[in-house]
């Protein structure tokens, strides 16, 4: 069969019309997806520089912050154990200046529920006694009571033997992890 | 007039006409298309430009971020922050104080009231127990000292063995008492 030349001319004409199509639908999809995806990164840039912005402003706050953040980690015993020896070593003079003689029987990490959940803070237990006069006892236990850590007197037991007076205590202090 | 051509030539030239309409009608689509393409392609290329600056702005940036780590640490700062402050507020909120009870049991006795042991212990954070033991010259003195015990406010139990009683004199007692907040 033979084909006229205005039907060849139709063929061509409609390849060329498909093939124009196809470039236009593949072209136009890479285009949105490119302008998405440019779309993205843009926001992207935005949420992240906001997020450097804000982390400069919390910078500064944090740096003015300084003095007050070590004041507020005094009422805490520091980190490692030498930050712990010191203490003892506090709670010992705190008696002797109180004229009593003190001694410490045992020193250890707290366990509990409420506090393994903390992350930064743990607890140490302090067990002892002091002995003496009346007043001088009771004088320290109120100021084992007001000692400026977080602090809790868990126990204490006051007893009299021989007039001389003595008091057992339980205290638990928060102390920094490192 | 004389019919010239037929009727077959007719349909033959109007289907011809017809092919040649729509070849035009899709060449004239395809130079539309064609310039279309271009554009598109041009517009492409910038587009492409623009991508590499972009992800090059964010590389440096994560980069930077990776480098300096300021929002990792200034997060560590700021939760051991808060720990400290919750521990702190919780502790000045929950604090028993063994101390002022103490002087509140001692300043109710009288002389005939003699105590050898006092005793504190934490229940929980909000309650306390007390022991007092010692001796009481005779049976109306520790009553009337439970009894004044009995009146402070902060005392929510005070409970004394009845055996206690049972000497007329110089009667060894023991009371238990707890405080809540």
């Amino acid at each position: 069969m033979k084909i006229n030349f205005s039907k060849k001319i139709l063929i061509v004409s409609i390849g060329v019309f498909i093939v124009t199509l196809s470039s236009v639908l593949l072209l136009s999809g890479l285009l949105i997806n490119k302008i998405n995806n440019i779309n993205d990164k843009i926001h992207q840039l935005q949420i992240s520089t906001m997020e450097r912005e804000n982390n400069i402003l919390l910078g500064d706050l944090i740096i003015g912050s300084e003095t007050d953040r070590k004041k507020l980690e005094k009422y805490f015993i520091g980190p490692g154990d030498i930050e712990t020896a010191v203490f003892i070593g506090y709670l010992e003079s705190l008696a002797k200046d109180t004229g009593l003689v003190s001694n410490i029987r045992s020193v250890g990490y707290e366990t509990g529920e409420n506090i393994s959940s903390l992350e930064t803070i743990s607890f140490v237990g302090f067990d002892f006694s002091v002995s003496g006069k009346w007043n001088d006892v009771f004088n320290f236990v109120k100021l084992i009571e007001n000692l400026p850590k977080v602090s809790s007197v868990n126990s204490v037991s006051l007893e009299v033997n021989s007039g001389v007076w003595s008091a057992d205590i339980d205290l638990s202090v928060a102390k920094l992890k490192n | 007039m004389a019919n010239l051509i037929t009727e077959k030539q007719k349909k033959v030239l109007k289907e011809e006409y017809n092919i040649r309409l729509i070849s035009v009608a899709l060449l004239i689509a395809s130079l539309f298309g064609i310039f279309v393409v271009i554009y598109t392609s041009l517009y492409y290329v910038s587009i492409l430009r623009n991508d590499i600056l972009v992800s090059e702005q964010l590389r440096n940036f994560i980069e930077l971020e990776n480098k300096e780590n300021t929002g990792k640490k200034n997060s560590q700062i700021v939760f051991r922050l808060s720990e400290q402050v919750k521990i702190v507020e919780f502790y000045e909120n929950n604090k028993l104080t063994a101390s002022s009870d103490f002087n509140k049991i001692i300043s109710n006795k009288d002389s005939s009231i003699r105590i050898n042991r006092l005793s504190f212990n934490q229940i929980s954070k909000e309650q306390g127990q007390f022991l007092v033991s010692g001796i009481a010259k005779n049976r109306e003195s520790l009553v009337f000292f439970i009894e004044k015990i009995k009146s402070v406010k902060d005392f929510k139990s005070i409970e004394s063995p009845i055996s206690d009683f049972a000497k007329n004199s110089d009667i060894a007692f023991t009371i238990n008492i707890k405080t809540g907040i």
